[in-house]
């Protein structure tokens, strides 16, 4: 029945998609992000529906949609250069034979966010690509908070996906996934073209950030209480209201800490006593692994190379993996690798600062604002979380800088429409005399 | 059977999503043009603590604007 369902809803998005062509793009990322593959149990199951949704992607876009190219930014070039040293690593790999399966997936969504800004080029465009990473994830992030809810709860068990373990369905991945959903789900609210804002949606805003909030606590994972922590205060730091919102999160944090258990409270606590807890002590062990491996392999040693620590972690007969995003990189791809992959990270926020700051005082703009500093905090969220889990390859990171690429794309766009009115603003247009060549005079769209 | 649920719940809303998104792509302009510096009367444009919307925009304390006019133009050639 599920099968069916999925099947359907994957011929609806083609169909769909062959009128326009960037819902084939939004069908990849949904098949990338919530992998209906492992929630299916019958015919769907062994479907490659990502690379079908793929090529459909690629194929609509040269055929029918080839215009308006975005501006080539740094971080469009950072991307491409990393998906080459990526690649060049793996040549080069410790271990090929599991460092070219990582690769497979790797570099197809470095290659996929790559393209994306090609695609996704107007505000609608960007919202659609929001709601699918939120909606089309709530199989996954509302089903965890909801058996958290009903005292399923506990790390590792909250049955995911069919306990497959992979992508969102890991515990702590999931916590940041869903931290990261609830900024996005709140940038939506305010200003979606997409949804009606009533009382309805209002309503279901809510049930959902109460959902990702239970997904995020009740796995148990310590990510999700540091990620939940920077969200709260990136939302403290950037209200007019701080009196009010921090009187909202102490009754918030009050009230839950008549909910949860004594597990919980002792699993939080190892933050501050690593060495306590044998799962976070193991992660210390490990990074001081990693430190003095790449000494050794500067250019690092190919994807999966923590193999390579088997038997150099005390109590642990089986290789331990990275556990962060940093010594990740830093450990399959060397100082070169980390050098790139840090400063993807960096100008990601900057070029989303700089939307935030160049147009929050524009109301007209405030949608592009307010989407620049979402795009930040998710991106913060994604390097507080990161740090504990290795999730540098995961897809929801280069959708995250696609569109920032796509938002600043759509911010030139917008001021290439403007009619410079007064000296004050014609140097900062710069260039408000041409028009796009892919719109009129009046900023409609041409044909 | 919350699986089940989530999925046809969240599926019916994405499907209605795309098809609005398909209609107001065709729609709506891609990029309407800002005015960025008529009198901005919505103060509510944002709640953001950083926000000057609502406020009359007052000509730019830097340079940058003058940078482009001709030496000449304040200071005439005697």
């Amino acid at each position: 029945m599920k099968d069916l369902f999925f099947f359907l809803f994957a011929l609806g998005i083609i169909a769909l998609g062959l009128s326009a062509p960037f819902v084939m793009t939004l069908g990849y990322m949904w098949a990338s992000l919530l992998k209906p593959q492992v929630l299916s149990y019958g015919f769907f199951k062994p479907l490659p529906i990502a690379m079908i949704f793929g090529l459909l992607a690629f194929t609509t876009y040269a055929l029918i949609d080839r215009r308006a190219f975005p501006k080539f930014t740094a971080v469009h070039a950072l991307l491409v250069i990393w998906a080459l040293w990526i690649t060049f690593t793996t040549l080069i790999a410790q271990f090929p034979d599991p460092a070219w399966w990582k690769w497979d997936w790797a570099f197809k969504e470095i290659a996929f966010a790559c393209f994306v800004p090609l695609v996704i080029r107007t505000r609608v465009h960007i919202e659609a690509v929001l709601y699918v990473m939120t909606v089309g994830t709530v199989p996954l992030v509302v089903s965890a908070g909801l058996k958290a809810a009903l005292g399923g709860g506990g790390y590792g068990t909250l049955p995911l996906a069919g306990q497959s373990n992979v992508g969102l369905a890991e515990s702590s991945t999931l916590a940041m996934y869903a931290t990261m959903m609830i900024v996005l789900v709140v940038f939506l609210r305010k200003h979606t073209l997409i949804m009606p804002r009533n009382w309805i949606a209002t309503l279901a805003v809510t049930g959902y950030i109460g959902a990702c909030l239970l997904a995020a606590i009740g796995g148990y994972a310590r990510t999700g209480l540091v990620t939940v922590a920077v969200m709260a205060a990136a939302f403290w730091w950037y209200s007019r209201y701080k009196i009010s919102l921090a009187v909202l999160f102490i009754i918030v944090a009050t009230v839950g800490m008549f909910f949860v258990t004594d597990e919980w409270i002792q699993r939080m606590e190892t933050i501050l006593e690593p060495t306590s807890d044998e799962s976070a002590s193991s992660r210390l062990v490990i990074w001081g692994w990693t430190w003095e491996y790449v000494k050794s392999h500067p250019l690092g040693g190919g994807f999966v190379s923590y193999i390579a620590n088997l038997g150099h972690i005390p109590g642990y007969d089986y290789p331990r993996a990275f556990h962060s995003i940093y010594f990740e990189v830093l450990g399959e791809h060397g100082y070169v690798g980390i050098v790139i992959f840090l400063a993807i990270i960096l100008i990601t926020v900057k070029m989303n600062w700089g939307l935030y700051r160049r147009n929050r005082q524009y109301p007209e703009m405030a949608w592009l604002a307010d989407l620049g500093k979402a795009l930040m905090i998710c991106m913060v969220i994604f390097m507080s979380g990161g740090a504990f889990i290795g999730v540098a390859f995961q897809p929801m990171l280069y959708y995250i800088v696609a569109l920032t690429i796509s938002a600043r794309a759509c911010e030139l766009r917008i001021l290439d429409t403007a009619q410079p009115t007064s000296t004050s603003t014609a140097w900062r247009l710069g260039s408000a005399s041409q028009t796009h060549p892919a719109m009129g005079i009046d900023g409609t769209r041409v044909r | 059977m919350i699986d089940t649920l989530t999925v046809l719940v969240s599926h019916g809303l994405l499907a209605y999503i795309l098809f609005r998104a398909v209609v107001l792509d065709r729609t709506l302009p891609w990029f309407e043009p800002a005015e960025r510096n008529r009198d901005q009367s919505d103060k509510n444009a944002t709640n953001d603590k950083h926000s000057t919307a609502g406020q009359r925009q007052q000509p730019r304390a830097r340079g940058s604007a003058r940078r482009f006019q001709p030496r000449f133009r304040n200071n005439p050639p005697a």
